[in-house]
Formats: structure tokens, sequence, C-alpha cells
């Protein structure tokens, strides 16, 4: 069991909602993933050209709804999404994302931080998304965060945990939970995560790009549960150092 | 919230059996992760260890290589005060024992810079007992900065102060503060803690929250090894290192291991240590946390320390005197607690050299903040 | 006699609409076939709280943002 601010979750997957082919594949697929968190944008409303209502199909599956500031380039853009998100939605929770980038989707650490201030101090529980950076994951916590997200990889890149080294010492060092979102391409990368520790992913591109999504969802399920389970039954370790050259304690038996 | 709060959470006969029933198992599985935890820890200093310790001492030496090279800091005590108001089971300056006490003025204390200069160090330790009316912030106000003026680092290991206290003395030029809290045990700590502010157990155990809140740039922390069970005690100061370390991300921290001497009074450890375990000891803190400072002070003998220095000790004192006025002058029935490396700072500097180490006298990590 | 209301022009995310004078938010998503559950709206620039829709008139001039939950990761 998870807990995050005043959630508790029986799932450490979380989903996006991108990249399906229609609402009712990416709400079957969500649910074959047992995910119990899963977030989605904000956008002006096209009158003329209505969207896919995502909402229903998610509301019934009986998820919890985080909304994110994607589209945001600035903090200032993002406060102002997550205050409409918080009307939309009527939950105070929030993925913070900003990006200025459009071609790489690199988070703005300096942009987040700051948003990440003010909207603790406006009362949302604030899971914001941000490069691999250690310092900057403390930062987060320390103003206030109800989680961090470090990224794995870039955004839609499905290369795994490219940051694994940075991840690992996020995870060392922090006292609030760590999501790995971005860049999980495959239920190993997922495995590979909770095995280190992580306390939960979020996987949008891997599932929703996936030839069966709704397979595909399931297999991340299981991924991120056998992961987890590792963790906590101890990995065994691997032979890291050689044992090399002259006894460091012969010295002791002189002694005595 | 402080360390007080998990150490509450903690109990002391759950983690010595837990302690004694690690096995072989759990000690190879330690050694072959990458990173440890806390019941790795367990495992290190545990019984079932001892096997292994040639080889946690190569894994050891290898990390402390990797991370700080072939260097060791030294630094030196300098005793400013053997008055104190407290009374003490295991110390020389135990308010009950008849010796002659001392506080340096401000021209003895320039005569002990003085002759700690000519041994070459440039990293100095202030030590004194624990008299607030006559050795308190007033006294330290004059002492910091006049000491500071003559060495670049300055650490402290005095009565546990106020963090507006730690404030004000960054200020005035301190560096670091070692507060040992002697036992984790606070019913063992109570009998040896017998009259005096030194009584409050639990305050003196939020004094390194304090002192991280209040910024300043090292921490050491310890037990005196004897006074309880050791490996149960030295799993605690573990635990505190790694608390501190996760809620004060942005300040050092550093681990001695006194082990019980003789003093004027006599007390005999409750449970003693050789050094075989010492050894054990230091490799399991090195293994378990690769970036802390070990310190070996000189309670150990010459050849315990010249043979443990390469193994994961990253900071010596050496040609200490552990009397008020000791380096200038020279009354031996003052001593806090009688050493056992007494040979000069030239020698303990090049027994260093001979085994392959390089001294640093000065702490560059302070380059830019002054 | 009828009772003639004069119509007013308003911006709904850029496109321009024609509605009465004096109508309410609410009123004007319900016109538009905006699911009223997953919408927040802003109006010049300021979000306008859920509870404070049947309050708020429209003016002439005045430019509402729509805004929606979508897909997204």
């Amino acid at each position: 069991m998870l807990t995050i601010a005043d959630k508790t979750f029986s799932s450490r997957l979380y989903t996006g909602t991108g990249k399906y082919a229609n609402s009712q594949t990416m709400a079957e697929s969500i649910i074959a993933s047992g995910s119990e968190l899963v977030t989605m944008a904000l956008k002006r409303v096209d009158i003329d050209n209505r969207d896919d209502d995502i909402l229903a199909p998610l509301l019934a599956a009986g998820v919890n709804l985080l909304p994110n500031t994607s589209g945001a380039k600035n903090a200032k853009e993002a406060v102002f999404a997550a205050k409409l998100a918080r009307e939309a939605l009527g939950t105070n929770w929030l993925k913070l994302e900003i990006h200025p980038d459009p071609k790489y989707l690199m988070p703005d650490p300096i942009e987040t931080l700051a948003a990440a201030e003010e909207l603790v101090r406006e009362g949302f529980i604030v899971l914001p998304y941000c490069h691999a950076d250690p310092v900057l994951c403390k930062r987060l916590e320390e103003v206030g965060c109800a989680a961090v997200m470090p990224l794995g990889a870039p955004i839609g890149s499905n290369k795994g945990l490219a940051s694994r080294d940075f991840l690992e010492i996020i995870i060392d060092q922090a006292r609030v939970p760590v999501i790995v979102d971005a860049g999980i391409g495959a239920p190993s990368h997922a495995a590979e995560a909770m095995e280190m520790g992580a306390d939960a992913v979020l996987v949008n591109t891997a599932i929703a790009a996936a030839a069966d999504p709704l397979a595909m969802g399931k297999a991340f399920k299981l991924a991120v549960e056998s992961g987890r389970m590792a963790y906590e039954a101890g990995l065994a370790g691997t032979v890291n150092h050689a044992i090399a050259s002259s006894p460091l304690t012969a010295f002791l038996d002189q002694t005595t | 919230m402080s360390y007080v709060d998990v150490w509450k959470q903690l109990e002391w006969d759950d983690i010595r059996l837990s302690i004694y029933s690690k096995t072989a198992t759990d000690v190879e599985r330690a050694l072959r992760k990458s990173k440890r935890d806390l019941e790795d820890f367990k495992a290190l200093i545990s019984p079932a260890a001892e096997p292994y310790l040639e080889q946690m001492a190569q894994q050891s030496a290898a990390l402390t290589r990797k991370r700080f090279g072939h260097t060791i800091s030294f630094y030196v005590p300098l005793y400013l005060s053997n008055l104190c108001a407290n009374a003490c089971t295991y110390c020389g300056f135990s308010m009950e024992n008849r010796i002659k006490r001392r506080t340096l003025n401000t021209q003895e204390i320039t005569r002990e810079c003085q002759a700690i200069k000519a041994m070459n160090f440039d990293s100095v330790l202030l030590v004194t007992g624990e008299h607030e009316r006559k050795v308190g912030m007033a006294y330290f106000r004059q002492a910091v900065p006049a000491v500071k003026e003559q060495f670049s680092y300055l650490a402290m290991e005095v009565q546990p102060l106020g963090q507006d206290e730690y404030a004000e003395l960054k200020t005035l030029g301190l560096d670091a503060v070692m507060v040992y809290q002697e036992t984790y045990s606070a019913s063992t700590y109570a009998e040896h803690h017998l009259r005096g502010n030194k009584m409050d157990f639990e305050y003196r155990l939020e004094t390194p929250d304090r002192l991280a809140k209040a910024g300043i740039d090292k921490i050491g922390i310890g037990a005196l090894i004897g006074l309880e069970e050791w490996r149960t005690d030295c799993f605690y100061v573990a635990s505190h290192l790694d608390y501190l370390e996760r809620t004060y991300w942005q300040t050092r921290y550093s681990i001695s291991f006194p082990r019980l001497r003789p003093c004027e009074g006599g007390l005999q450890p409750k449970s003693v240590m050789n050094d075989r375990q010492l050894v054990q000891l230091i490799c399991a803190y090195r293994l378990f946390n690769p970036e802390v400072e070990l310190s070996l002070s000189t309670r150990e003998s010459p050849q315990f320390r010249d043979n443990a220095l390469p193994l994961g000790i990253t900071s010596m004192s050496a040609g200490s005197k552990t009397q008020p006025g000791g380096y200038a002058d020279d009354e031996p029935e003052l001593e806090q607690f009688s050493i056992s490396d007494e040979r000069s700072a030239v020698a303990v500097a090049e027994a260093v050299k001979q085994h392959g180490f390089e001294v640093v006298w000065k702490d560059w990590h302070h380059a830019y903040s002054g | 006699m009828t009772v003639t209301t004069s119509v007013i022009q308003v911006q709904v995310n850029g496109k321009p609409v024609e509605c009465p004078e004096g109508q309410n938010l609410t009123a004007l998503l319900t016109t538009l076939d905006t699911p009223l559950q997953a919408t927040a709206v802003a109006l010049n620039d300021d979000i306008v709280a859920r509870s404070d829709w049947n309050g708020t008139l429209l003016n002439t001039g005045d430019r509402i943002a729509l805004f929606q939950a979508i897909a997204g990761g």
C-alpha cells in the first residue's frame, strides 16, 4: 500500500491518458493495468469540435484523477492551469509539469520549483515532474511537494531508466514517495525502477502506443507488482568488488 | 520533529536480538550489495560477520580510497577548561573528582594557539567541560573568534547549546560541533549521568537537529563504547546518521568511536570491545555510508592507529593533550582521559606518510564560505 | 406586448458568440452544450469558481475561456 498525502493506493502503477486510439480503449487499458491514479491534461474547449469525453469512462472506472499542467511554459501559466484544473475536476491533486522546450519536453527546474512553492501554499497536493536531479528533488520536497516525479528518460522516448544512477540517489535521499515518470518503455523498465526502490511509476506511451494496449496494461501491472515484491523480499545483490592484494587485518592476529 | 521521535520508536532489546540473529547469509548479502541499509549494518556489526573481517576491510578500504583518495585530515583538540557542573561516572572532569580546575583566559588561549600552530595544525577542536555560568556563551563569544583568527577550521565539543546560540557562533567562525550521546539507552544513560544538565537525555539527543537547523557545516556523533552493549549502541549511531542525512541533507557528518579509557575515577566498561571488533565497526560504518567522515583519536595505540588508518579512517588527531594549557605547559594530573598514542604530530604524520597517505592539514571545503 | 432582450457579443475561446444580455455563465455553457461537470471557466483572464457561475452575468465584449480535461500523459 502506498500513501501519498490523503490517499492510499494498492497499485503502484499510475497511468496517463494520452495517445490512445479512442477513450474506450483508454479506459479498458487503464482498468486492465489496475491503475488507481490517472493523469490528464486540460485544454481550451473547441466549441465547434468537441474532444472525446475522457472523464465519464474514468469516473466509471473509479480511478483517482491527477490533472496535469502540460502546456504551461512557466510558473505563472502552471499556477493558472492548476486552478483551472481544480475547478474543472474538483480535486486539489496536481501533476505539475512545465516544459517550455517543445522538442524534447524537458521539464524546467526553475519554473517548476517556483510554481510548486506557490501551489503548495494555495493548498494543492503537488506531484512535480522534474529531471532526475537529486538536489532539485530535495528542494521540491522542502517546499512541500507530496512526492517527486523524476524522469527515467525523455517523455515518449521509451528508453527506460537512462537516469538510473541519479534515481538511485534520489530514492536514497528522499523523505517523500518517489514516482518514476517518463521514459518507461517496457514492463522490464518498470520492474527495474521498483526493484531499485521507487515507490511507484507512471506509464503512458508504452501502454497507449502498444499494438495491444489492454494486454500491455496488464503486463505493466504484473511487472510493477513483481518489481515491488522483489524489492521487499531483499534482493541478493551482485559481487561488485574484486577481492585483491595483501591482507589488511593480519595485524590483529599479532595482538591479543 | 527531531531524532528523538525516531529514537522513541526504536526498541533497544528488539534491536539487540535482531543484531544477534543475523546469519552468515545476511552478512554475505550485505557484502554483495552496493547500497546498504540499516539491516545490512546490523549484519555487518553482528558476531556472524566476524569471519568476514578481511573481506569487509578490503571493501571498506576500496570505498574510502574511491571517495577520499589517499588522504587523512589532521586535527588537534584544544582544551579550554575542565570546569564542570556534571557528574559523569566515566570522565576525569566529573565535578565529583578532586582535580585542579582551570579555565584558560585570552592570553593563555593565545599561547596555546601559538604552540599548536608550531605543530602545523590548521584544524582545531575546542573542548570544555560543562559549566554554563563560567564557561558559557559569554566565554565562547570571546574564545571562538580568537581561535578562528589563527586557524582555518574550528570545531567545538562543549555542552549542548540552543539553536540560536549555534547560529550566533557560526557567524563568529564555528564550523563543526561534536556531540556524543555517550549511550542511546536512556536507562543506562541515567546511571552514568548523576548530576547537572547533562542528565537531560532528550535535550542532548536533539542537539544534532538544532545544529543542522542552525546551519553548522559538520556534525559529529557517536557513542562512548563500553557504557552499554556496543553493537546495539553503534546501531543507534548508524540510525542517527541515517536520519540526519535524510533530513538535513546539506550538512556533513562525522562519526567517532571512542572506547572507554581509564581515567581518574576508574569505571569498568559494561561491554568490552576488542581490537578486531573495532576494526569490524569501522568497516561496517564505511560499508554502510561511503561518505561519512570517520575519525580516530589518540585514545587508541600507535600500532592500532597505523594499521587501521587505511581501512576507512579519514580524520585523526595527533600529539593531543587532554588538559587545559597542555600545549604551552604540561601538567599531567589535569587530563580528561589518558591517551594511548603519545607520539608527536610530526611522528604521526611521518607514520601516515609511510603507509602511503598524505596528511591534509587544511580543509579546503570552505573555499567560498570564508 | 412582447419584451425583446437585446443580444450581446462575447468571445468564447476566441470565437464570437451571441447571447442575450444579462445571461449568466451557466446558461451560456448550457447553450453551448458544454458538459458542466468537467469544465473550468475563466472570464477576462480570471477564473470563475463553479459556485459563482449562476451569479456571473455577461457583458458585451467579455472574453470567456472554457477548459476541459482531455487525454494527455
